[in-house]
């Protein structure tokens, strides 16, 4: 009798990741977020074209741009929160409403500052061993947002967070590198 | 004549996924080991390892938990993957017991919602749905109380793969 042809090995028990995921930004959790988190490397390759090619050839592709990107949804919205949505945010206290605090997103045509981007953004998985695996992008930007509030639920803010190459980092001077890391841990 | 009794305290069967009765004796192992953040275990509410199989042997002792088991496979791991109801039955008499069962489960909850064991094979616990059993009337005994819960869980049990 010949067992069915699955793609399990010994070791999934250990390699398979389990759960939606936890948002991390530096060593604190973003909040409580719905559903799973997507990464997406945004990889794109160029084949090099010549005359009488038929199919893409080994050894003529290159790796030509990335735009890595974190997708999902919160549920919260902390005072925390709002500045690292609203990027380089102006906080005013004590406003014209009673008690209020009030957040006014960057003026549009300032660059942003060093300070506004997110640091070590990490969205880290459990793994079936007991440890984790994280995506880890040093420098981010979260680039756009939305809110959506629902009957008898819990709101959903959909973000979206983009790398950015911290230049400036150890590892990520080449223009040409990426601006993510796939990274294990043993712990969080 | 006693109820069936093969899942017992002080058992020394093969724990893991191996088999369907390794299977209950790990969930019952780690039930007995877990402790909250409060430092509070099962036997500080059972009195013991009061925990069984299907049903308590005969005279029972309350309170006690049962374990029950509905399995599935799920197609797209070819039969290697299922999905699991593991039902928890916690029993007491007389009713002042219903607080030290709800307790028990409390601590159930605890183990079972966060359950990722990969002793052997792959045991996931993450949802559940549970409950307090109505007053039970005449001629069924009402001191008896009881809570109900029944977890999800996601199994890739070695009995199946390493076949």
């Amino acid at each position: 009798m010949t067992a069915p042809l699955t793609g399990y090995t010994s070791s999934l028990p250990t390699d398979v990741l389990l759960d939606s995921g936890v948002l991390y930004i530096g060593s604190s959790v973003l909040g409580a977020m719905t559903g799973g988190l997507k990464f997406d490397p945004g990889t794109e390759y160029r084949a090099i074209e010549f005359d009488g090619r038929r199919s893409p050839v080994r050894g003529l592709d290159r790796k030509a741009a990335t735009m890595p990107k974190l997708t999902g949804t919160m549920i919260q919205l902390s005072t925390t929160n709002v500045g690292q949505i609203e990027p380089g945010a102006t906080v005013v206290a004590s406003g014209a409403w009673t008690g209020s605090t009030s957040y006014q997103g960057k003026r549009a045509g300032s660059l942003l500052a060093s300070g506004d981007y997110l640091t070590d953004v990490r969205a880290i998985w459990l793994r079936g061993s007991g440890a984790f695996v994280q995506v880890r992008f040093p420098a981010a930007l979260l680039t756009k947002y939305d809110m959506t509030s629902q009957d008898s639920a819990e709101i959903a803010i959909a973000i979206e967070i983009e790398a950015r190459l911290p230049i400036d980092a150890s590892g990520f001077t080449n223009v040409g590198d990426m601006p993510y890391r796939i990274e294990y841990l043993a712990a969080v | 004549m006693s109820k069936p009794t093969w899942v017992v305290p002080n058992n020394t069967l093969r724990q893991g996924t191996g088999s369907t009765v390794a299977i209950y004796a790990r969930i019952r192992s780690l039930l007995l080991a877990h402790v909250t953040p409060q430092g509070e275990r099962l036997a500080d509410y059972l009195g013991s390892e009061n925990i069984w199989v299907r049903a308590h042997p005969q005279p029972p002792i309350f309170p006690y938990l049962t374990l029950r088991l509905d399995r599935v496979s799920t197609p797209w791991a070819s039969g290697y993957r299922e999905t699991a109801q593991l039902e928890v039955q916690a029993i007491g008499q007389p009713e002042a017991q219903l607080p030290v069962i709800e307790s028990a489960m409390d601590i159930v909850d605890g183990c079972l919602l966060s359950l990722t064991d990969n002793d052997a094979g792959l045991m996931v616990g993450r949802t559940r749905q549970r409950g307090t059993i109505p007053q039970f009337t005449d001629p069924a005994d009402s001191t008896v109380v009881g809570v109900v819960a029944t977890y999800d869980l996601i199994l890739w049990p070695t009995v199946l793969t390493t076949r």
